[in-house]
């Protein structure tokens, strides 16, 4: 017996032994989780978009992450993974990231999956976030339960935008081609071709000997907008992408049918058949579009600046475009410049994979912060920006060309893009909320001919080139609703509809040999074939409620 | 016995060992066949890992090909696919009067579904090249006389097969190229040319998280690789990678591959439902083993250190030495050792009290001896001469003395009326430094004039004090009487050493002889002499060394 109990007793202490030589390496190894610099939350984060990862050790990120305790690992959508897909394989296994920000058609599907946590329950001691957006506005953003799931990154512009470039729908010319025509006032249609086609009469090819295209249009899926929706534009009226406004009635026009559409459209007819406009243009894809932009020999086009500009990082100085702002006729004002749009349709959601709900509301509360804020855009003062006597930040000619390199964006820069920020101005009130807004960096870093058109033109930025913007209308811009459209809808049928049948029917009246006869089978079949009353009746209940009316 | 003394010996002989050398040798001969498993198990391990490696060789050369193989045939049946799709050469034959009737019989066909199929995500790109005339370049379609310098299409043309696989240095891709003459053209030669999606072999690869190097190439062009920008580098040296390569449709492709080494973590990573529960048991034994014999050391060190330093285990009264046979030894160690220091208290109370008994003693023998040569001298002296003469004191110098003899003698003329014939000479250099026992020369004194006074004679002898360097002498000569044969061999008695001295010094009535006193005080330092010529003289020779011990009695 007393063997026994000295057996129990040497076994209880080998087991006793054993726990306490195996539990300071369990400690160890949670406190390593822990106290791993200095007991830093980690999220993760999904953007539904292609990007490029920061490195681990990216000197901003780990800045950020010691001033609030917490980082986000970032991740974007894979090589030729698509938004549908990497949306569709979480829900599908239930498992997210801790944030999310999908794209607007995929927000839907997410509040639908019950993939988001409520964002209000949680805010209340996070002042930065609680008043990122006014109670309108949020309100506006509540779904249908009552509950705000989504955070638009992309909307808030504090006191007011410092965009120097545009970003945004316009007619573009290669300076190069204003420099030619000793940089004359374009205001019209007509007056904008008649400078195409006589530069490109009296410059057929480029130096090379490459012929020069006078005017492309791409038609590539959804970016055929660059053909189809000008008309809005040049009846002045802003891009709600999906109709016209008719301020008065608060009713959706369509813009498709409109007398200026036909006039643009014969217009365009009549290019072609001068051989302004390439031949190819309604054959092309997307990238055989940039191919053809970034051979330098593609004078003018109308288009997103968003969508070609990944096509112009390499052309020459003379070959940049300069955005215009054409009107159908000189009575009309152009209104290619709004305040920025609020995007209602998609924004950064907390999952509810995310374990630690309250810590992720309070990292995004974080990063609102005006010191963080300024790390995010400007980085760590004294390094990548100085501030003058005067509070203005500024950048010297080795950190401009530094904040290029791609070890700057790797392993410096973390701007944590898709979280909320405010665009415009900086939380100081004095300087551009990033450098490349910052008036003096942007105009010091343009190139010798730029900076000459600008002179001419007597602006200092691109979008001085552009009508001033106007407070937007409070529907403004119906895209955002019109992209929250399916199938399973009669007006989301007939925008389906209409996207057919403009994308078969639209090119062929331009090539047309007889523009009106196939201008009238278009609209036949347009009638015909898509229920555009139905289309425009919600666009027009959409245009009510926001107008409160 | 033999036995015994043999084990004994040992005893000794590991006993002798210092304590750490035993843990280190304990450590050694633990750790010792632990080190001989792990060898063991590392050249298990090895064998192991051989065949680990040889078999994942074998199976990604397998897998690699079996991935190229599909990837490949997959474009085949894409292009197979195309191959026979009758609205393509429909479209392709046709010839077009204009633009528009061009984009509407290509929107059509963008609308077939053997070439939306064909858009799948094994495909890069796919373009239909044509010689008709009437086409326009756009989307899949391209006009051929663009391409005819192209080095892909006069591979084609140089090779002179339906279908060809082309490697595109620049790309480092494939494509496969097919002439499209399934159904007759008579707008001219069509060609079918499908780029590969090498991101789709790439994503393939990466899942089989393969440790190791993969290189498939096509000459000096790498088609995929598991080092990155592989393609952007100069080709390794492919020496130690294992090599096999096949033919598809005209393309040699090679395919090399290295496994990397595993270390001994790579196979308990395999076998880690076993090797991490016996891995945890065997460091926790370790670790166990290695506290063990830490924790005796420890203690016995401290230990032993704490009595070095401070002499005594009082130190380590407070602390805790745990419940096992050291503590235990250690607990029996503070009991004798808290017994002995009580023993040695009492030890040190006895010691005091007996020193204050001698003391006592010492001071009532000092009195007694007083008071008895004050008895003495009553009967001839003045009591007032005594009182005034320092009785407390036991020790007197030389001058003290001999003055208390000169004043006895004139005490004895003026209550006699009698001249004694006392003569005392003294010639010691520095008399006030020469201590002597009180009264002890005057007892002599006055023991000589009873004895002369008994004999009726009229006292008559010499007192001479006198010194060298180390001694002090003290000569007395007196007639026979005084110094009869018995007498002298009383003397002889007194001051000879291991005489029995000690048994009868403290009879009463020898207490308070002068002589014994003497003797008492230097002990063997006083040497009794008498002269050869006479028994009427004596010498007494005290050590002076002695008398300076004396002359501070008091210490």
């Amino acid at each position: 017996m007393k063997k026994l109990s000295t057996v129990s007793i040497a076994a209880t202490i080998l087991f006793s032994s054993i726990l306490c030589s195996c539990s300071p390496l369990l400690r160890n190894s949670a406190s390593d989780a822990s106290s791993n610099a200095q007991n830093i939350k980690v999220f993760t984060s999904f953007y539904a978009k292609p990007g490029t990862p920061i490195s681990d050790d990216n000197i901003i990120q780990q800045k950020i992450a010691e001033k609030i305790g917490a980082k986000c690992i970032e991740s974007w959508l894979q090589n030729g993974e698509t938004a549908e897909d990497a949306i569709s394989k979480m829900i599908l296994s239930g498992e997210y990231p801790d944030f999310i920000y999908p794209e607007n058609t995929q927000h839907q599907r997410l509040i639908d999956a019950g993939a988001y946590i409520p964002i209000d329950e949680y805010w209340d001691e996070y002042p930065n976030l609680r008043n990122y957006f006014t109670d309108d506005i949020w309100d506006k953003l509540r779904a249908d339960d009552g509950h705000i799931y989504i955070i638009p990154a992309f909307s808030n512009v504090y006191m007011h935008s410092t965009q120097p470039k545009h970003g945004e729908e316009a007619f573009w010319v290669q300076v190069k081609v204003l420099k030619w025509a000793g940089y004359p006032e374009i205001k019209t249609l007509d007056e904008y071709f008649d400078l195409l086609d006589r530069y490109l009469e009296a410059n057929p090819t480029d130096e090379n000997g490459n012929e020069n295209i006078g005017y492309e249009i791409l038609t590539d899926g959804y970016l055929y907008f660059c053909l189809e929706n000008p008309p809005q534009f040049l009846d002045g009226y802003p891009n709600d992408g999906c109709c016209i406004v008719n301020p008065d009635t608060l009713e959706a026009v369509d813009y498709n049918t409109t007398d200026t559409a036909k006039k643009w459209f014969k217009k365009l007819n009549e290019e072609f058949k001068k051989g302004t406009i390439d031949s190819e243009c309604f054959l092309l894809t997307q990238d055989q579009y940039y191919s053809k932009i970034s051979s330098g020999n593609v004078l003018g086009m109308a288009d997103q600046g968003w969508n070609y500009q990944i096509a112009t990082y390499n052309l020459p100085d003379e070959c940049q475009y300069v955005p215009i702002g054409v009107v159908i006729d000189d009575s009309i004002s152009p209104h290619y410049l709004s305040q920025p749009t609020f995007d209602y349709s998609s924004g950064l959601g907390i999952t509810v994979s995310c374990t630690d709900v309250d810590g992720a509301v309070k990292f995004i509360n974080d990063l609102l912060d005006p010191e963080i804020h300024d790390l995010r855009y400007w980085g760590i003062e004294g390094q990548n920006y100085n501030v003058d006597e005067n509070g203005l930040f500024y950048l010297t000619d080795e950190q401009y060309e530094t904040r290029k390199s791609s070890d700057y964006v790797t392993n410096v820069k973390c701007e944590y893009t898709y979280f909320p920020f405010y665009g415009g101005m900086d939380l100081d009130g004095i300087n551009a909320s990033t450098p490349s807004n910052q008036p003096s960096v942007f105009f010091s870093q343009l190139s010798d001919i730029m900076k000459e058109c600008f002179t001419a033109y007597g602006v200092q930025t691109f979008v001085d080139l552009l009508n001033k913007p106007e407070e937007n209308e409070p529907w403004f811009p119906m895209w955002s609703y019109s992209n929250t459209f399916t199938s399973d809808t009669d007006y989301g049928k007939a925008k389906e509809d209409m996207d057919r049948v403009k994308h078969e029917y639209l090119p062929k009246v331009v090539m047309s040999d007889d523009f009106e006869s196939s201008w009238n089978e278009y609209l036949g079949v347009y009638y015909s074939e898509c229920d555009i009353d139905a289309y425009l009746s919600e666009l027009t209940a959409e245009i009510r409620r926001r107008a409160g009316k | 016995m033999k036995n015994d003394l043999n084990e004994n010996s040992k005893v000794s002989f590991l006993s002798n060992i210092k304590i750490n050398n035993k843990i280190l040798f304990v450590c050694i001969f633990a750790f010792l066949p632990s080190v001989i498993l792990l060898l063991s198990i590392s050249v298990f391990v090895n064998q192991i890992e051989t065949d680990r490696r040889n078999e994942t060789i074998s199976s990604m050369s397998n897998v690699s090909e079996q991935y190229v193989n599909t990837s490949i045939e997959n474009i085949v049946a894409i292009a197979k696919s195309v191959y026979t799709n009758n609205t393509l050469y429909n479209f392709l034959d046709t010839r077009y009067e204009s633009t528009v009737d061009y984009f509407d019989a290509f929107h059509k066909l963008t609308e077939n579904n053997s070439l939306i199929i064909a858009e799948n995500s094994n495909i890069n790109n796919f373009t239909i090249y044509s010689d008709n005339d009437t086409i326009l370049n756009g989307g899949n379609i391209c006009k051929l006389s663009e391409v005819k310098d192209e080095e892909w299409y006069n591979n084609f043309i140089k090779l002179n097969k339906n279908m060809i696989l082309y490697c595109d240095k620049d790309a480092s891709s494939l494509s496969l190229i097919r002439k499209l003459d399934y159904f007759k053209v008579n707008s001219g030669d069509c060609f079918l040319k499908i780029d590969f999606n090498s991101n789709n072999l790439q994503t393939n690869f990466e899942n089989l998280k393969f440790d190791g190097t993969i290189y498939v190439t096509s000459g000096d062009t790498v088609l995929y690789s598991t080092q990155k920008n592989a393609s952007e580098q100069t080709l390794p040296d492919f020496s130690d990678y294992e090599l096999f390569g096949k033919n598809y449709y005209t393309v040699e492709i090679q395919y090399y591959i290295k496994v990397n080494k595993g270390s001994i973590f790579t196979v308990l990573d395999m076998y880690k439902l076993y090797s991490v529960p016996v891995f945890i048991l065997f460091a926790a034994c370790m670790i166990f083993i290695f506290k063990l014999i830490r924790n005796i050391s420890y203690r016995v060190n401290e230990i032993v250190l704490s009595y070095s330093k401070h002499q005594n285990f009082d130190m380590l009264r407070h602390s805790n030495y745990g419940n096992d046979e050291i503590g235990h030894l250690l607990n029996y160690c503070l009991d004798v050792s808290s017994r002995l220091k009580h023993n040695m208290r009492e030890s040190d109370k006895l010691n005091t009290q007996i020193c204050d008994y001698r003391n006592k003693n010492n001071n009532l023998l000092t009195e007694l001896l007083s008071y008895e040569a004050k008895k003495n001298y009553l009967y001839y002296f003045n009591p007032e001469v005594m009182n005034n003469s320092n009785l407390n004191r036991s020790f007197i110098c030389l001058d003290e003395e001999i003055e208390n003899i000169l004043k006895y003698k004139e005490e004895f003329k003026k209550k006699f009326n009698k001249e004694l014939m006392i003569n005392i000479s003294n010639n010691v250099s520095e008399s006030k430094k020469i201590y002597i026992p009180i009264y002890s020369m005057l007892s002599i004194t006055d023991e000589l004039v009873k004895r002369a006074l008994n004999e009726d004679k009229t006292p008559d002898f010499k007192i001479t004090f006198s010194d060298n360097k180390n001694k002090f002498v003290i000569t007395i000569a007196a007639d026979e009487t005084y110094f009869s044969p018995g007498r002298l061999l009383k003397l002889r008695a007194i001051f000879e050493n291991d005489s029995g001295y000690e048994d009868w010094k403290y009879v009463r009535d020898s207490k308070y002889n002068p002589y014994n006193r003497l003797k008492h005080f230097y002990g063997s330092s006083i040497n009794l002499e008498v002269s050869s010529s006479s028994n009427s003289t004596i010498e007494l020779t005290i050590d002076k060394t002695t008398m300076q011990l004396i002359e501070n009695p008091k210490s």
